[in-house]
């Protein structure tokens, strides 16, 4: 920007009056130097009815601050509820890896076309084997549920 | 849904010193409410920008929305609820347009792809068209064009709008780089801002 005869206001190409009006507005919003009182007194003479308007504000931090705690609570039931869960299953699970193992054959044995070899699960971590009990128990009670239908 | 705010950001906001905090917020947002007003971008009650502010703050905006107080970034809690308060002006303003033009051209196709959708969506909630830019722009320049106008001989008001266009909006730095008391910027402010507000 530079000075011409007419005035200031000569725009240099980087120049847009927008961001002005933009940096306008900022100063204009600001009130460092003033105390609130001061504030709200120009609020008041620009036609706000601050004294309703802080009450309605102070109406909205109130319920803003439930809602947050509310939010806070159900998020704890929810944790204690999966780790209630978690607990269950550990507690079901609560065998070595030789008796994990023995389950598992035990679920595959009466389907010949399914099997494992004792190798092939010794190399498996004890949380896939719970994992593969579970999946196994879960096809069977599909495959029970399905008998039961077309009987 | 767990909360988004911590328990100790929650407590400072239940405890903050809103007396204080929220004459200097709604000035903000009346600030710029002004601003998209005279660019005839939309016309919000600033009250109801200050009350989103603090619900997002909270965690507790619309749809579960939220806005994290980054303390490093914003140690001051009323300077973070202003960085919301101009982020929701200028959103604000974007869901206008996109309303206005989605009424002007109600038949115009939509991308079937989601994702293209969505950053379209994005897109022109942001950026303005190449007609509504030259719209603004004019319309910024009648208005700064007003105000030079109407300070006259107003010689320290003259510089501090120099000032002002030339980047600077912090009070304590228009004083320095104009080397005008800071008293004097203060009451240069004050004269900008009736000047503003008589602007029809």
């Amino acid at each position: 920007m530079q000075c011409n005869k007419k005035g200031w206001l000569v725009m240099s190409q980087k120049d847009s009056f927008l961001a002005m009006l933009d940096n306008l507005t900022e100063f204009a919003g600001g009130s460092e130097g003033q105390s609130a009182d001061e504030v709200m007194a120009e609020l008041r003479s620009e036609g706000f009815d601050v004294d309703d308007g802080f009450q309605e504000f102070m109406k909205t931090v109130g319920e803003c601050s439930a809602r947050s705690r509310r939010q806070d609570l159900e998020s704890a039931r929810e944790r204690r509820m999966q780790a209630e869960a978690k607990l269950k299953i550990t507690e079901r699970f609560k065998r070595t890896k030789e008796e994990l193992m023995a389950t598992i054959q035990a679920l595959l044995s009466p389907d010949p076309q399914l099997s494992v070899s004792w190798r092939d699960l010794e190399s498996k971590s004890e949380e896939d084997l719970i994992s593969l009990i579970e999946d196994l128990e879960t096809a069977r009670q599909i495959r029970t549920k399905e008998g039961s239908d077309e009987e | 849904m767990e909360s988004s705010v911590s328990r100790e950001t929650r407590e400072e906001l239940e405890n903050a010193d809103w007396k204080e905090i929220w004459p200097r917020l709604l000035k903000c947002a009346s600030a710029k409410v002004w601003k998209s007003k005279h660019l005839r971008l939309g016309n919000h009650d600033p009250q109801d920008l200050v009350q989103d502010a603090v619900s997002l703050a909270f965690g507790a905006g619309e749809d579960g929305r939220f806005r994290r107080w980054n303390k490093e970034k914003y140690p001051d809690l009323t300077d973070f609820l202003m960085g919301v308060i101009s982020s929701l002006a200028y959103h604000e303003i974007g869901k206008d347009r996109k309303r206005k033009q989605e009424h002007l051209d109600p038949d115009v196709e939509k991308p079937v792809d989601p994702c293209y959708k969505e950053i379209m969506a994005n897109y022109t909630s942001i950026a303005p068209s190449p007609e509504e830019a030259v719209e603004q722009e004019e319309n910024s320049r009648l208005l700064i064009t007003k105000l030079e106008e109407i300070l006259g001989k107003d010689e320290e008001g003259q510089l501090v709008l120099l000032a002002i266009c030339g980047g600077k909006t912090k009070p304590q730095a228009i004083a320095e780089d104009t080397r005008i008391s800071i008293g004097h910027v203060y009451k240069a402010r004050e004269r900008i801002r009736k000047i503003l507000s008589s602007i029809p």
